[in-house]
């Protein structure tokens, strides 16, 4: 078995951990508990990273972790809807490894900057108060005087937003369906 | 029932998902689509990722906007330097002086923000860190706000207040200001560049070692004059705590440093800049310094050299009598690493044997469990194998041996001393290969395993050993056992 020194640990995780993040919030949606979730993570990849076979991609090695990580916590907490099992993770997984081909993170996160640049000032205080200061759609709907339904469907209206405008910065096809 | 990725009743499914709103009836149907419909799978996976990537960004942006706050300027100041940076009055103004002031403190604050603007990076900037790879990926874990603390990992127990018996005296609350004085950053390089750079790259490390998060950094507070923002500096240090590598930076760019519970601030220190170079003896630095035994610093030969080391650091030549040509910045500068230096030589190490053994005969390169290591112990005991030498890795003074300790936030690594420099920080590991962390008491129970090939090995009876289990042909490694666990004192 190859036995890859563990200085090589950071050169692959780094390039992975934006991502593995994200792969982790797809399925744990509580904010701690995903935060949680991933530094177990991370601190299990370090730790096994002797197991780590370097003809396999990182990511999907640290996302088979992750998804052992994610059920263990199910079990543990059971925050995790029961629908979400190893079948459906594993098939979330796979869908990570085919939309593996996207523009690198730092490409992605500086078209994604010019894009919030251009939002209204009303739009980037939402997306804001969603992502970054986690307020629930509840709070978020009374603090803006918004029924729940507009408002589900005004961060929809806009994540699509920003993706297409993110998409049209990276030269990339609009996917319209 | 499956829907396909692109119907309109997958995408809603996906975005109640992803706004927690979902029934269980729907992310039922939704977990569904995502194993039976690849595509639909996919489009999930894509959404996710954007998904994460938002957060990621709205929090950096919201983080660079933070430390923005926290980097405050000054205005520029002809003033003596001393009573510039008091901002509260005493006594209220005339009122037909309000209206003045108020349009001196927009002016101030407009000059402030555009220096600001001005010194600070374009682009996150990691801070060039002694032997790091470069590795063309972001820095590891983007400054959070310091929203959700869990528990962290056991203080580092010689840098803290010792725990005084429960009802003898109160307990006195230590600020932030003082925890950054134990808080370590480790290989701190900063190259010819200004002052207000500087301290942004060293606050970005000092976020980035607490990645666990122990610290509230969003209360911090660090103000630089204006007049000092462009100054340059250049400053290096092995292991040395945030807040003394704030002091250096600020003396090599004429400042001094007054610090209160949560803030930090920059005062221009009177006279010209760059300052005037005088000769110097570096040993009174160590004049009147104990280490952790009672015995003079100075006689301390490894503690010598660690001072000329550290003055090899920042750029100043000795002469063969002791003396250097420099300046105050750099007196004071080096005046900190050496505190620096004493601060950790009072920490006790543990001090390990070292056995070598052939390969075959021990568990992978890493880290033993307690368990393994007296496992370990026994066999060899029965089998008659003895250490080939003892080794008490060293805080304060270079390290010579194949064992090497560090300090890096709270915590005391010991692991081994590499043949090639790959010195990583960021939060998940230091050093190369596997390390043992000090627990709560300040001892380690568990033993290493390391690769003889992959470390420098000075000592003769280690490398004899070495030697005669690769002329068996085998491969060998080193395992350190701790046989003396030490106390606090």
């Amino acid at each position: 078995m190859p036995d890859p020194s563990h200085d090589q640990f950071l050169p692959h995780f780094l390039p992975v951990q934006a991502d593995l993040r994200a792969f982790i919030g797809a399925a744990v949606r509580d904010p701690v508990t995903r935060e949680d979730v991933f530094q177990e993570v991370a601190m299990i990849l370090w730790k096994k990273f002797d197991l780590y076979d370097p003809a396999r991609p990182f990511g999907a090695w640290a996302r088979g972790i992750a998804i052992r990580k994610i059920l263990e916590d199910r079990r543990l907490r059971g925050k995790l809807p029961e629908c979400c099992t190893a079948e459906t993770l594993e098939a979330l997984a796979h869908g990570f490894a085919a939309d593996e081909a996207e523009a690198p993170w730092q490409d992605r996160e500086k078209a994604l900057n010019h894009c919030l640049e251009q939002l209204p000032e009303r739009s980037g205080r939402l997306i804001r108060e969603r992502y970054h200061q986690n307020h629930s759609i509840e709070t978020m709907a009374t603090e803006a005087g918004l029924s729940l339904e507009a408002l589900y469907q005004t961060l929809s209206r806009l994540r699509r937003q920003l993706r297409e405008c993110v998409q049209r910065r990276l030269g990339l096809t609009l996917d319209e369906s | 029932m499956t829907l396909r990725a692109d119907s309109p009743e997958f995408a809603h499914l996906l975005d109640r998902w992803l706004d927690d709103s979902a029934t269980p009836e729907q992310a039922e149907l939704f977990w569904r689509c995502v194993t039976d419909c690849p595509d639909c799978a996919l489009e999930f996976a894509a959404a996710a990722r954007f998904e994460g990537l938002l957060a990621d960004t709205i929090k950096a942006r919201d983080v660079e906007a933070e430390a923005r706050k926290i980097l405050a300027v000054t205005p520029r100041s002809t003033a003596p330097s001393t009573a510039r940076m008091i901002v509260p009055a005493a006594a209220p103004r005339p009122v037909e002086r309000a209206s003045l002031r108020v349009f001196a403190i927009a002016a101030g604050l407009v000059v402030a923000g555009l220096i600001t603007a001005m010194l600070w990076p374009s682009d996150p900037v990691t801070p060039e860190v002694a032997h790091s790879p470069k590795a063309p990926v972001k820095p590891i874990a983007a400054p959070e706000l310091p929203k959700l603390e869990k528990p962290t990992q056991a203080p580092m127990p010689a840098l803290e207040t010792p725990a005084l018996a429960a009802g003898t005296v109160p307990q006195v609350e230590v600020t932030l200001v003082e925890r950054l004085d134990r808080f370590f950053i480790n290989g701190v390089v900063l190259e010819n560049m200004p002052l207000g750079q500087a301290l942004a790259l060293l606050q970005q490390q000092l976020v980035q070692t607490d990645y666990l998060k122990t610290l509230s950094l969003n209360s911090l507070r660090v103000t630089v004059p204006a007049g000092a923002t462009a100054r340059r500096v250049s400053f290096q240090s092995t292991s040395i705590p945030y807040l003394k590598a704030v002091r250096a930076v600020a003396a090599l760019a004429g400042c001094d440093v007054q610090v209160d519970g949560m803030s930090i601030t920059l005062i221009l220190q009177p006279g010209t800049f760059p300052q005037v170079v005088e000769r110097r003896t570096l040993g009174e630095l160590l004049a009147g310094r104990l280490t952790r035994e009672g015995t003079a610093v100075i006689e301390d030969a490894g503690r010598v050299t660690a001072l000329w080391e550290d003055a090899a650091l920042l750029g100043i030549a000795i002469a063969e009598d002791g003396t250097a040509n420099l300046s105050r910045g750099q007196w004071e500068a080096l005046r900190m690493m050496t505190d620096a230096r004493d601060q950790m030589g009072i920490i006790p190490l543990p001090t390990f044997a070292l056995y070598v053994v052939p390969q075959e005969s021990v568990p992978q390169e890493g880290v033993l469990t307690p368990d393994q290591t007296l496992q370990f112990q026994q066999n060899a005991g029965q089998a008659g194998i003895q250490p080939v030498a003892s080794v008490t890795p060293n805080l304060a003074a270079p390290q010579d041996d194949i064992l090497m300790a560090s300090a890096t936030g709270n915590d005391i690594n010991i692991g081994p001393e590499p043949d090639v420099g790959t010195n990583f920080t960021g939060g998940i590991l230091r050093g190369t290969g596997a390390v043992l962390t000090l627990d709560s008491a300040g001892t380690v129970s568990a033993g290493l395993v390391m690769n003889s090939t992959n470390l420098v090995i000075r000592d003769q009876a280690v490398m004899a050993a070495i030697n005669a289990i690769q002329n068996t042909g085998s491969a060998a490694v080193i395992i350190a056992v701790p046989v003396q666990p030490t106390t606090p004192p």
